[in-house]
């Protein structure tokens, strides 16, 4: 049995593997939309992946929780819509628009970097509710009110569909120079571990944070400009609701905060899970959504990342 | 004037940590920083480095004023920093600890060899690739010390160099200070440890709640009343 795991551990650990799993795993998506009929799951574990990956920059790598994530996407969704409904721009600027626009928000919301812990993670959730708001009341003539905006004449889910696939693959390549190629995640894990000592050693603190935000910020943008395409509909409940933050924190810290796979493997494994869960236990699926969340906080901290480690150690006998 | 400090005063709410303290330290010189707990050595070297704003007064290294600058700012003027308890990135490797000094500057060409050679300096170049967090305490203090290097700085800010470490360690870490002296580099050594400090240093200052009770050689500062008040009670 130890040698089973023994072998699955270093089989995990090869990188030809990874490499060879990650082609099956595009390969997969690829063909989703012709196999399965549902392939919205497929879509929604694109967007979450790449949302947790981008999120990882500001909570896994600089220690900040954004507990109104969420807002980014909403800023995205909303540019998308606002321009392809009201000013008839065409698709791709409109989508680019999405990241410009949640880049235009984290840059006025820089200052909320100075707060530390809770108080960050609740001036951004207000930041996030009172963009809500702010949409909500918007003349419905303008942004649609309580009732969003309708997308219909772009409806084309295969086109939104592989437009997620192409970003997906794109936003992952560039998060991991970003992170793991560049001096850029060594400075943020430094920031993250010690920020008076980052700043003691020559480091400048806040403008590395400043970056950190921005392009966490930008990739959520594309992201909610993307899916108002897929889905056709954007309204304010929907295009601010608070469970996707609870979802991108809830994939990354179960899969692991602070390195790259960490939010690969959590976003595919518990979107996957929560997705059976509900089929399953309609009732119930987020109870058990609830207790999967608090066991990996309790008892697996650095998530399925650490998990994996420690099984290596257990295995390789070191400590 | 290398480093003048002139009337500068620190408050934590009602305590008052630095009052009216002046100083003036030349280029090449060996200082060391004497007084009991709780008398302003390590709020002073906090002023020096950014980590503290100063309330009053002003500081100025090379005739320029550096007490309205961020500590990223004062480390890309020279002046480089330990702290009284060892502080390293312990979840990064060591080498990372030493390469983020030089990340942002540009000076160097190479600055994963000056690593190298600066760990290989301090005798911990076979734990290059370990992470920090798994160093021994004598070892994160040479890795502070290397890393201190790393940014080349001309002005020293030591506090509690000896503190907790190993009569070898010590030994070689006074080597290595008295190394650097003879090369014209400037040294501020905060410390408990008095014969070592009084010993390695040809000047010194006494402070006591705040303020600066004498200055003078390690001989007159052994034989101030004032210090041996300071350290004794009245």
């Amino acid at each position: 049995m130890k040698n089973l795991m023994k072998n699955l551990v270093a089989t995990i650990k090869n990188e030809r593997f990874n490499v060879i799993a990650a082609c099956l795993g595009a390969i997969g998506l690829l063909g989703a939309p012709f196999y399965y009929r549902n392939f919205s799951v497929f879509f929604y574990i694109m967007l979450y992946l790449v949302m947790t990956a981008s999120c990882n920059i500001i909570y896994g790598y600089t220690g900040y929780v954004a507990f109104g994530y969420v807002v980014f996407y909403g800023m995205g969704a909303y540019s998308f819509a606002l321009l392809t409904s009201k000013l008839h721009v065409p698709l791709l600027p409109a989508l680019l628009s999405g990241g410009l626009a949640a880049v235009a928000l984290a840059t006025v919301t820089t200052p909320a970097l100075r707060l530390r812990g809770p108080y960050f993670a609740l001036a951004n959730l207000a930041i996030a509710e009172s963009m809500r708001i702010i949409f909500l009341n918007i003349p419905a003539e303008i942004a649609g009110g309580s009732f969003g905006i309708p997308l219909l004449e772009l409806y084309d889910p295969l086109s939104s569909y592989y437009s997620m696939f192409a970003f997906m693959i794109m936003s992952l390549i560039v998060i991991w120079i970003l992170l793991e190629r560049t001096k850029f995640g060594v400075i943020l894990k430094a920031i993250k571990e010690d920020d008076v000592l980052a700043e003691a050693v020559g480091i400048n603190v806040s403008k590395y944070k400043i970056i950190a935000w921005l392009v966490c910020a930008f990739f959520p943008g594309i992201l909610g400009a993307i899916d108002a395409w897929y889905t056709c509909c954007i309204d304010p409940a929907s295009a601010f609701h608070f469970m996707k933050t609870v979802n991108t924190k809830v994939f990354l810290i179960v899969g692991g905060a602070g390195t790259f796979a960490g939010p690969i493997l959590g976003s595919v494994t518990m979107y996957i899970a929560n997705y059976f869960l509900m089929i399953t236990f309609p009732l119930i699926s987020m109870l058990l959504f609830g207790l999967v969340m608090t066991a990996t906080i309790l008892y697996f901290p650095e998530g399925l990342i650490g998990l994996l480690r420690r099984a290596k150690h257990w295995l390789t006998g070191k400590s | 004037m290398f480093l003048k400090i002139k009337n500068i005063s620190k408050k934590f709410g009602g305590l008052t940590a630095l009052e009216n303290v002046s100083l003036a330290i030349d280029k090449g010189e060996l200082v060391g920083l004497i007084g009991p707990n709780g008398s302003g050595k390590t709020t002073l070297l906090n002023c020096i480095s950014g980590i503290y704003r100063v309330d009053e007064g002003s500081i100025h290294y090379k005739d320029e004023l550096i007490s309205n600058l961020k500590p990223h700012q004062i480390v890309q003027k020279g002046i480089s920093r330990n702290f009284q308890v060892s502080r390293i990135f312990k979840k990064l490797s060591v080498l990372q600890n030493m390469l983020l000094t030089v990340y942002h500057m540009k000076r160097g060409s190479d600055p994963k060899t000056k690593a190298l050679n600066l760990l290989e300096f301090v005798g911990i170049l076979h734990l290059k690739d370990d992470l920090a967090g798994t160093l021994s305490g004598g070892q994160k203090k040479l890795l502070e010390f290397a890393r201190m290097l790393m940014a080349d700085p001309e002005l020293f800010l030591l506090d509690e160099p000896f503190a907790g470490v190993h009569p070898l360690l010590k030994k070689e870490l006074t080597d290595h200070v008295k190394d650097l002296n003879k090369e014209e580099k400037t040294f501020i050594i905060v410390s408990h440890d008095i014969p070592t400090t009084l010993g390695l240093c040809e000047k010194a200052i006494a402070l006591d709640e705040g303020k600066i009770i004498s200055v003078g050689s390690p001989e007159e500062i052994r034989n101030d009343p004032k210090v041996i008040e300071a350290y004794l009670g009245a």
